[in-house]
């Protein structure tokens, strides 16, 4: 069975940890993880991707520009990309998902509940 | 010549200054290294205790279970602060039964104990930390709880704040509310903070009924609080739509007398009262709104607006012949905005007026009074075709 690779950008330490230690406990990915939106845009414009974790507030290029980028490169056109971010405005989460997002997390989020996710998310697929 | 004091004391001079460079040069490297290895520290620090807690949090069934992670932090105070700064950044991430377990973490004794201590301290800044950790921690034991009260009252803008919010996190609704008045009768107040207190008495509480003596209706009727603070109050209510104060708010607009400085709290009371459509209030706010104030009338036209219904809406249009632009423009926008009975209202005021001005020049010159009101149904005629082509782009834009 190949491996899911998961590419998390998010440029706090601990979230990008925390998603880690979920995804690898939990699915067994395999995970590669950047602190910036431009380093981790410039990585999926090159590599392939399963599922996208992406937050939103990042330095150097915001989530919702990267997922634009992403959905326009053919690429990432059926990559799974899951939003986590602090934004729990319904226009945030309503422009996340016009722009094809597949999931959106906010932040505090229980552990479970992006196990959930992500479990539903990776079986639709 | 220079003579043999003079030589000397310029000798004394530039060893003294040289000695002086020498200490601030030194002084400087020392605490650039100590700085460079304090963050060393708390990397490696994060890089050893941060996957620790997340695997308690993973593992932990009760709350003694805190204790095995715990055991591994020493007495520290450096070790300490590090590790309840760690644990407070999880809490901005994880949530439900992982933020109890951090919540066990946090209300140790070992760090209970160390922050009661800064909490006594005599030092500014531990005091400071010390409010910092019991508003964060939500403990709230009797022992800690009579310092936080002395604390709220103190000199010190900052630690009476920090005081205050730490209080908010008591069971003891006769407490809280007693801090929050004290606090903003405080001259030195900001909005800011009046903001967030509201904030945190909202929240960490049980609902508290506005019949009860300790609901925000105390902090609106005690006559020592600025009436500005009680504006913020209002919009508070308004903003978290806080329907249960509905009543009290349209006695209180009853009640309160229309003089210069109650100006902007009958503003604040009126935009409340649309918000939370308390319909009763209708009749009042049609008072104000033929009141002198321009800024009064326009809050009318929002809040009447927000009431709905046909009185109130053909009130509104009626102002339309208000004396100033503003108020006009502003009655114009919220009846198109209002797509069913507002648009129907400016059509009946169109349909009336059309030909009226048409009428009124065929049959001459006319006089002076009657011009201007001419001119100034035109500018309305005018305002509202504007209005209407405006909104029908912005739609076709959305649309698209």
């Amino acid at each position: 069975m190949t491996k899911i690779n998961v590419v998390v950008i998010d440029d706090d330490e601990l979230t990008r940890l925390l998603l880690q230690r979920i995804l690898e406990r939990e699915f067994k990915y395999s995970i590669i993880s950047f602190r910036n939106g431009l380093e981790g845009l410039k990585y999926l414009e090159e590599n392939d991707a399963d599922l996208v974790v992406l937050d939103l507030m990042l330095p150097g290029k915001n989530g919702f520009d990267i997922l634009k980028a992403l959905r326009r490169e053919g690429r990432h056109k059926d990559t799974k990309i899951i939003l986590v971010s602090a934004k729990s405005n319904s226009l945030d989460i309503e422009r996340g998902f016009e722009l094809t997002a597949d999931e959106y997390v906010t932040k505090p989020f229980q552990q479970q509940e992006l196990v959930v996710r992500v479990k539903k998310l990776m079986k639709a697929s | 010549m220079i003579g043999a004091p003079t030589l000397q004391s310029v000798v004394l001079l530039v060893i003294t200054l040289t000695a002086i460079f020498l200490f601030l040069l030194g002084y400087t490297f020392w605490t650039r290294a100590k700085k460079k290895y304090w963050e060393r520290y708390g990397q490696k620090f994060r890089a050893m205790f941060a996957p620790l807690i997340f695997e308690y949090i993973e593992t932990a069934e009760k709350r003694r279970d805190a204790d095995e992670v715990i055991k591994k932090v020493t007495r520290r105070s450096k070790d300490i602060e590090l590790f309840i700064a760690i644990v407070d950044e999880m809490s901005e991430i994880l949530h439900g039964s992982d933020l109890q377990k951090l919540n066990w973490l946090i209300k140790h004794p070992l760090f209970e104990g160390y922050y009661y201590e800064k909490l006594n301290s005599a030092l500014r800044n531990d005091q400071l930390v010390g409010c910092v950790y019991y508003s964060k921690s939500g403990n709230f034991k009797q022992k800690a709880a009579r310092r936080l009260i002395k604390l709220s009252i103190s000199n010190d803008i900052k630690i009476a704040y920090g005081a205050t919010k730490a209080i908010q996190n008591s069971t003891n609704n006769r407490i809280r509310i007693k801090s929050l008045i004290d606090f903003f009768k405080r001259p030195d107040t900001t909005t800011l903070m009046v903001g967030e207190l509201l904030h945190l008495y909202h929240l960490n509480s049980e609902k508290i009924y506005t019949t009860s003596e300790h609901s925000l209706n105390r902090l609106l009727l005690d006559r020592e609080i600025l009436k500005e603070r009680k504006g913020i109050v209002i919009e508070y209510i308004a903003h978290h739509n806080l329907y249960e104060y509905s009543t009290f708010l349209n006695h209180y607009l009853q009640k309160i007398l229309y003089r210069p400085e109650n100006k902007e709290l009958i503003k604040s009371l009126i935009r409340t009262l649309g918000i939370l459509k308390v319909e009763e209030a209708g009749q009042l706010i049609r008072n104000y709104s033929v009141y002198p104030d321009p800024g009064l009338r326009l809050c009318c036209v929002e809040a009447l607006n927000e009431l709905g219904g046909d009185e109130n809406l053909l009130f509104v249009t009626e102002m339309l012949m208000d004396m100033e632009f503003d108020i006009r423009k502003q009655i114009i926008q919220t009846l198109v905005k209002n797509s069913e009975n507002g648009h129907l209202l400016l059509e009946n005021f169109m349909q009336t007026y059309l030909k009226f001005p048409t009428k009124v020049l065929s049959a001459g010159t006319p006089p002076k009074d009657l011009h201007i009101y001419i001119k100034k149904l035109r500018s309305i005629m005018n305002g509202i075709r504007i209005t209407f082509a405006n909104n029908e782009k912005r739609q076709k834009k959305l649309s698209a």
